[in-house]
């Protein structure tokens, strides 16, 4: 694993109207390190996650990300806001699987897969139809290639979300409380897809997620959050074995008990 | 006069009412979608152009717009035909309507699905024709209806500025034959057909579009 931070925040402030969610936050992750985020609601784990995916802007600090700046681009020896050119080539980067799926439900599952690739990357229809094949192989869904989301179940979708977010061969995948939105007995059948993937090391992983058992099998790496702040972080047997926070003990006594 | 021969004089009405329509509904449409768009995504002056256009012509009689476009406008030079005037002025004013209906469709599309496009790196335009606007239009066809009825019936006003649609011909029908009970039975009759064979475009068209979305269409 390379030591090169392909993901780090500096300095980062961000506001919601006069609630402030991060406030000189310093942040960073190595190229393909799978790093969970775990805490409380509210504690600005998914909102970090937006950040980078850019469906929210940052009100101070820089983010970079592969060595490039995330929300400025240089301008005339300076930096300045990110143009819509600038964040459409950063975006490349990253690919994200949404809590709530956000499939779209006027394409099957196969154009769900499909569409991106061919109108953003520009493959052919052979290929991204290929790729898709392979990918709905990968989450075990090959069967359902033309059913529309809506015929789906939740963990269906779920990896149907997944195979899209793949589909784009993000280089960096951030995964929003994926199963948060499941019934219990569906979690299993979308984790396993993650484990999968995590077990081949081939991209960077950000996963905010209330699944600890899960977080303590995959990760590298796993971060506290409480208040828009890393309250603590370690190596998964550190933190979930021996916490030394106080806030993280009483966290994880609530989650695990 | 006889029946028969009513019928036929009626008829020859429908069927410039039906043209007014074919071509008034087409602009209508154009209309609201360029201007809902420019509404919701349009810079500051196209904004302030789309409640202008939309303020404007809601606010005020469509019969006077009519007349505006028909007997004032020629005033400062611009003279069109009876049929033209008649064309625009309705399209303009269902138009203004149907711009309220692409918005609010437009907004009431999830958020998720916008967020869902910006993470997948498509652009404004892509994002907007091929994962919103497919969306959106399941949701406009039912007021989008209810318009294009709004246009048929609105259509009568034509007859005042010389134009032989349905209403003109009932009328001086009526005049010269003082027979108003079968020829306004078959005008009503007449009205309501063309509206139903509109609903039913609809009803299919929502039909179609609603593949897939699990919401709208008639079952």
């Amino acid at each position: 694993m390379s030591s090169h931070p392909i993901i780090e925040f500096k300095n980062v402030s961000k506001r919601f109207g006069d609630t402030s969610i991060f406030n000189d936050f310093n942040f960073s992750v190595k190229e393909n390190e799978i790093v969970s985020i775990i805490g409380p609601s509210g504690s600005g784990k998914s909102t970090l996650l937006r950040i980078l995916m850019t469906l929210e802007g940052i009100d101070g600090g820089y983010i970079n990300v592969n060595g490039e700046s995330l929300w400025h681009m240089p301008w005339n020896g300076s930096y300045v806001p990110a143009s819509n050119k600038h964040l459409h080539k950063m975006r490349d980067h990253l690919g994200m699987v949404f809590q709530h799926f956000n499939l779209f439900p006027h394409m099957t599952v196969k154009r769900n897969i499909t569409e991106a690739p061919m109108r953003v990357k520009g493959l052919s229809r052979s290929d991204a139809e290929k790729n898709a094949e392979d990918l709905l192989e990968l989450v075990g869904l090959a069967d359902k290639a033309d059913s529309y989301p809506n015929d789906l179940s939740g963990g269906q979708k779920q990896r149907v979300g997944i195979a899209r977010a793949l589909a784009m061969r993000p280089s960096i995948l951030l995964l929003d409380e994926i199963t948060s939105a499941l019934d219990p007995e569906l979690v299993d059948e979308v984790l396993d897809v993650i484990r999968n993937l995590a077990k081949e090391q081939r991209f960077t992983m950000l996963l905010v997620t209330h699944e600890m058992y899960f977080a303590r099998e995959v990760s590298d790496r796993v971060c506290f959050f409480d208040q828009g702040r890393i309250v603590e972080e370690g190596a998964p047997e550190d933190i979930f074995t021996s916490p030394k926070e106080a806030r993280t003990k009483a966290f994880l006594n609530a989650y695990l008990n | 006069m006889e029946f028969g021969e009513i019928v036929s004089v009626l008829l020859q009405g429908a069927i410039v009412t039906i043209k007014i329509v074919a071509m008034a509904l087409p602009l209508a449409a154009a209309m609201a979608f360029i201007f809902g768009l420019m509404r919701l995504y349009g810079g500051f002056p196209l904004k302030q152009l789309a409640v202008v256009y939309i303020e404007f012509f809601r606010g005020t009689s469509a019969l006077i717009q009519l007349y505006w476009i028909y007997f004032v406008l020629p005033l400062f030079g611009f003279s069109i035909d009876a049929m033209t005037a008649g064309v625009i002025a309705l399209g303009l004013n269902i138009g203004a309507y149907g711009t309220e209906v692409v918005r609010g469709a437009i907004s009431s599309v999830p958020k998720g699905q916008f967020e869902a496009s910006i993470a997948l790196n498509f652009t404004p335009s892509q994002s907007l024709r091929r994962i919103i606007l497919p969306q959106a239009l399941v949701g406009m066809i039912p007021p989008f209806g209810n318009l294009a009825i709004e246009l048929v019936k609105a259509t009568s006003l034509v007859s005042l500025i010389t134009i032989a649609d349905l209403t003109f011909k009932a009328k001086s029908l009526a005049d010269m034959t003082l027979q108003v009970g079968e020829i306004f039975g078959v005008v009503l009759l007449l009205y309501f057909v063309i509206s139903q064979c509109l609903a039913l475009c609809f009803r299919y068209l929502e039909k179609r579009l609603s593949k897939g979305l699990g919401r709208g269409g008639v079952k």
